[in-house]
Protein backbone atom coordinates (compact mmCIF):
# COMPACT_ATOMS: atom_id res chain seq x y z
CA UNK A 1 0.00 0.00 0.00
CA UNK A 2 1.16 3.76 -0.53
CA UNK A 3 -0.38 6.67 0.10
CA UNK A 4 0.08 10.04 -0.67
CA UNK A 5 -0.33 13.78 0.65
CA UNK A 6 -3.72 13.25 -1.18
CA UNK A 7 -4.75 10.68 0.69
CA UNK A 8 -4.83 8.30 -2.35
CA UNK A 9 -4.82 5.14 -1.44
CA UNK A 10 -3.21 2.28 -3.53
CA UNK A 11 -4.46 -1.36 -2.63
CA UNK A 12 -3.92 -4.48 -3.65
CA UNK A 13 -6.96 -6.54 -4.66
CA UNK A 14 -6.69 -10.73 -2.86
CA UNK A 15 -7.21 -13.54 -4.89
CA UNK A 16 -10.97 -13.71 -3.29
CA UNK A 17 -11.43 -10.05 -4.61
CA UNK A 18 -11.24 -7.99 -1.51
CA UNK A 19 -9.65 -5.28 -1.01
CA UNK A 20 -8.85 -4.35 2.67
CA UNK A 21 -9.00 -0.38 3.40
CA UNK A 22 -5.98 0.50 5.65
CA UNK A 23 -7.07 1.39 9.17
CA UNK A 24 -6.20 4.72 8.97
CA UNK A 25 -8.53 5.26 6.00
CA UNK A 26 -11.17 3.46 8.17
CA UNK A 27 -10.48 5.76 11.20
CA UNK A 28 -11.08 8.58 8.81
CA UNK A 29 -14.31 7.24 7.27
CA UNK A 30 -15.78 5.64 10.59
CA UNK A 31 -16.33 2.47 9.54
CA UNK A 32 -15.43 -0.67 11.25
CA UNK A 33 -16.18 -4.85 11.07
CA UNK A 34 -19.50 -4.58 9.28
CA UNK A 35 -19.73 -1.46 8.60
CA UNK A 36 -21.24 -0.43 4.76
CA UNK A 37 -19.95 1.76 2.36
CA UNK A 38 -21.00 2.55 -1.12
CA UNK A 39 -18.38 1.99 -4.16
CA UNK A 40 -19.33 3.67 -7.29
CA UNK A 41 -17.49 3.94 -10.69
CA UNK A 42 -17.32 6.54 -12.75
CA UNK A 43 -18.94 6.46 -16.12
CA UNK A 44 -15.29 5.41 -17.82
CA UNK A 45 -14.65 2.95 -14.86
CA UNK A 46 -11.66 4.26 -14.19
CA UNK A 47 -11.80 5.69 -10.83
CA UNK A 48 -13.80 4.10 -7.81
CA UNK A 49 -15.60 6.53 -5.30
CA UNK A 50 -16.17 5.40 -1.78
CA UNK A 51 -18.27 6.53 0.09
CA UNK A 52 -20.03 6.14 3.76
CA UNK A 53 -23.13 8.38 2.33
CA UNK A 54 -26.07 5.76 1.11
CA UNK A 55 -26.90 7.43 -2.44
CA UNK A 56 -30.76 7.14 -1.80
CA UNK A 57 -30.13 10.26 0.52
CA UNK A 58 -29.09 12.51 -1.37
CA UNK A 59 -32.54 12.33 -3.01
CA UNK A 60 -34.52 12.74 0.41
CA UNK A 61 -36.69 15.98 -0.27
CA UNK A 62 -36.29 16.78 -4.35
CA UNK A 63 -39.22 15.75 -4.97
CA UNK A 64 -41.30 18.51 -4.14
CA UNK A 65 -45.37 17.74 -4.37
CA UNK A 66 -44.83 15.94 -7.36
CA UNK A 67 -46.39 12.35 -6.52
CA UNK A 68 -49.21 13.36 -3.94
CA UNK A 69 -50.03 17.16 -5.23
CA UNK A 70 -49.08 17.74 -1.37
CA UNK A 71 -51.86 15.67 0.18
CA UNK A 72 -50.84 13.41 3.28
CA UNK A 73 -49.24 10.34 1.11
CA UNK A 74 -50.90 7.62 3.27
CA UNK A 75 -54.22 9.46 2.64
CA UNK A 76 -53.27 10.04 -0.87
CA UNK A 77 -51.99 5.89 -1.36
CA UNK A 78 -55.38 5.11 0.37
CA UNK A 79 -58.08 6.33 -2.21
CA UNK A 80 -55.73 4.78 -4.68
CA UNK A 81 -56.01 1.47 -3.35
CA UNK A 82 -59.94 2.05 -2.74
CA UNK A 83 -60.46 3.42 -6.13
CA UNK A 84 -58.36 0.33 -7.40
CA UNK A 85 -60.40 -1.87 -5.60
CA UNK A 86 -63.88 -0.30 -6.88
CA UNK A 87 -62.87 -0.42 -10.43
CA UNK A 88 -61.75 -4.27 -9.95
CA UNK A 89 -65.54 -4.60 -8.62
CA UNK A 90 -67.10 -3.04 -11.21
CA UNK A 91 -65.37 -5.25 -13.72
CA UNK A 92 -66.93 -8.15 -11.81
CA UNK A 93 -70.04 -6.81 -11.83
CA UNK A 94 -70.30 -6.79 -8.20
CA UNK B 1 -34.77 -6.92 8.16
CA UNK B 2 -37.56 -4.31 8.02
CA UNK B 3 -40.64 -3.51 5.51
CA UNK B 4 -42.63 -0.25 4.90
CA UNK B 5 -45.42 1.03 2.98
CA UNK B 6 -45.36 3.16 -0.09
CA UNK B 7 -46.52 5.96 2.18
CA UNK B 8 -43.19 6.22 3.77
CA UNK B 9 -41.18 6.07 0.54
CA UNK B 10 -43.36 9.22 -0.18
CA UNK B 11 -43.12 10.87 2.73
CA UNK B 12 -39.26 10.59 2.31
CA UNK B 13 -38.88 11.82 -1.28
CA UNK B 14 -41.46 14.36 -1.13
CA UNK B 15 -40.94 17.97 0.13
CA UNK B 16 -40.27 18.27 3.69
CA UNK B 17 -43.66 17.36 6.16
CA UNK B 18 -44.11 16.32 9.54
CA UNK B 19 -42.85 12.70 8.94
CA UNK B 20 -40.23 13.33 6.52
CA UNK B 21 -37.61 12.82 8.98
CA UNK B 22 -38.96 9.57 10.51
CA UNK B 23 -39.73 8.35 6.82
CA UNK B 24 -35.81 9.20 5.69
CA UNK B 25 -34.55 6.92 8.65
CA UNK B 26 -36.85 4.53 8.01
CA UNK B 27 -35.51 4.18 4.70
CA UNK B 28 -31.85 4.70 5.49
CA UNK B 29 -32.59 2.15 8.07
CA UNK B 30 -33.39 -0.21 5.06
CA UNK B 31 -30.70 0.63 3.32
CA UNK B 32 -27.98 0.02 5.76
CA UNK B 33 -29.68 -3.13 7.35
CA UNK B 34 -31.73 -4.37 4.87
CA UNK B 35 -35.38 -4.10 3.79
CA UNK B 36 -37.64 -5.87 1.92
CA UNK B 37 -40.99 -4.04 -0.41
CA UNK B 38 -43.24 -5.63 -3.07
CA UNK B 39 -42.74 -4.52 -6.42
CA UNK B 40 -46.31 -2.93 -5.81
CA UNK B 41 -44.87 -0.01 -3.79
CA UNK B 42 -42.11 0.62 -6.47
CA UNK B 43 -45.06 0.69 -9.27
CA UNK B 44 -47.68 2.75 -6.87
CA UNK B 45 -44.86 5.52 -6.33
CA UNK B 46 -44.03 5.74 -10.01
CA UNK B 47 -48.39 5.74 -10.50
CA UNK B 48 -48.51 8.52 -8.58
CA UNK B 49 -45.66 10.54 -10.41
CA UNK B 50 -46.58 9.63 -13.90
CA UNK B 51 -50.15 11.14 -12.87
CA UNK B 52 -48.41 14.41 -12.86
CA UNK B 53 -46.21 13.82 -15.22
CA UNK B 54 -43.50 12.20 -17.51
CA UNK B 55 -40.99 14.79 -15.82
CA UNK B 56 -42.09 13.75 -12.40
CA UNK B 57 -42.24 9.57 -13.62
CA UNK B 58 -38.14 9.66 -14.92
CA UNK B 59 -36.97 11.70 -12.18
CA UNK B 60 -39.01 9.18 -9.16
CA UNK B 61 -37.40 5.88 -11.43
CA UNK B 62 -33.84 7.44 -11.38
CA UNK B 63 -34.70 7.69 -7.57
CA UNK B 64 -35.91 4.64 -7.42
CA UNK B 65 -32.38 3.21 -9.10
CA UNK B 66 -30.45 4.33 -6.28
CA UNK B 67 -31.30 1.82 -4.05
CA UNK B 68 -28.86 -0.62 -3.15
CA UNK B 69 -29.89 -2.88 -0.12
CA UNK B 70 -34.04 -2.04 -0.42
CA UNK B 71 -34.97 -5.10 -2.44
CA UNK B 72 -38.50 -4.77 -4.92
CA UNK B 73 -39.66 -8.40 -4.25
CA UNK B 74 -42.35 -9.33 -7.27
CA UNK B 75 -45.34 -11.01 -6.01
CA UNK B 76 -44.87 -14.77 -6.26
CA UNK B 77 -47.28 -17.33 -6.02
CA UNK B 78 -46.33 -18.31 -2.29
CA UNK B 79 -46.66 -14.50 -1.93
CA UNK B 80 -50.01 -14.40 -3.44
CA UNK B 81 -51.19 -17.52 -1.05
CA UNK B 82 -50.22 -15.65 1.66
CA UNK B 83 -52.23 -12.56 0.92
CA UNK B 84 -55.40 -14.79 0.09
CA UNK B 85 -54.97 -15.79 3.71
CA UNK B 86 -54.74 -12.40 5.21
CA UNK B 87 -57.81 -11.19 3.45
CA UNK B 88 -59.71 -14.62 4.49
CA UNK B 89 -58.62 -13.54 8.18
CA UNK B 90 -58.98 -9.72 8.55
CA UNK B 91 -61.73 -9.25 5.12
CA UNK B 92 -61.69 -6.14 3.84
CA UNK B 93 -59.23 -4.76 5.87
CA UNK B 94 -56.55 -6.67 4.19
CA UNK B 95 -57.29 -7.06 0.67
CA UNK B 96 -55.89 -6.28 -2.90
CA UNK B 97 -52.60 -4.02 -2.23
CA UNK B 98 -52.92 -3.84 1.24
CA UNK B 99 -52.64 -7.50 1.80
CA UNK B 100 -49.50 -8.02 -1.30
CA UNK B 101 -47.67 -5.81 0.64
CA UNK B 102 -48.08 -7.21 4.22
CA UNK B 103 -47.19 -10.97 2.75
CA UNK B 104 -44.45 -9.93 1.12
CA UNK B 105 -42.70 -8.50 4.35
CA UNK B 106 -43.87 -11.80 6.24
CA UNK B 107 -42.72 -14.07 3.60
CA UNK B 108 -39.55 -12.64 3.25
CA UNK B 109 -39.21 -12.37 6.82
CA UNK B 110 -39.53 -8.89 8.22
CA UNK B 111 -40.42 -8.20 11.58
CA UNK B 112 -41.55 -4.75 11.36
CA UNK B 113 -43.96 -2.85 8.70
CA UNK B 114 -43.92 0.89 9.09
CA UNK B 115 -46.83 2.79 7.45
CA UNK B 116 -49.19 5.95 8.33
CA UNK B 117 -52.47 4.00 6.73
CA UNK B 118 -55.22 3.96 9.60
CA UNK B 119 -56.28 0.76 8.28
CA UNK B 120 -53.41 -1.21 8.42
CA UNK B 121 -52.39 0.09 11.17
CA UNK B 122 -55.80 -1.82 12.88
CA UNK B 123 -54.28 -5.04 12.10
CA UNK B 124 -52.42 -7.49 14.81
CA UNK B 125 -50.19 -9.94 12.72
CA UNK B 126 -48.41 -12.82 15.07
CA UNK B 127 -44.96 -12.62 13.13
CA UNK B 128 -45.07 -8.73 11.77
CA UNK B 129 -45.02 -5.61 14.02
CA UNK B 130 -47.20 -2.92 12.38
CA UNK B 131 -45.46 0.20 13.23
CA UNK B 132 -46.37 3.91 12.25
CA UNK B 133 -43.88 6.80 11.79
Amino acid sequence: MKTTDKQVYVLKISPQGQLTLPKRLRQQLKVDKGSRVTIRASSDKKQLEVSTDLPITKYFGTMGRAITGGRDAAEYIREMRDEDNRQRGRKLGR
Amino acid sequence: MISYDTNVLIYAFESDNQWSAAARKIVEVGEREGAVLSVLAWQEILAGAALRSTEAEAKQRAILDQFMITRFVPVTEAIANKAVALTRRFGRKAKGYDAILLATAIEQGADTFWTNDKILLELKLPNLNIRSL
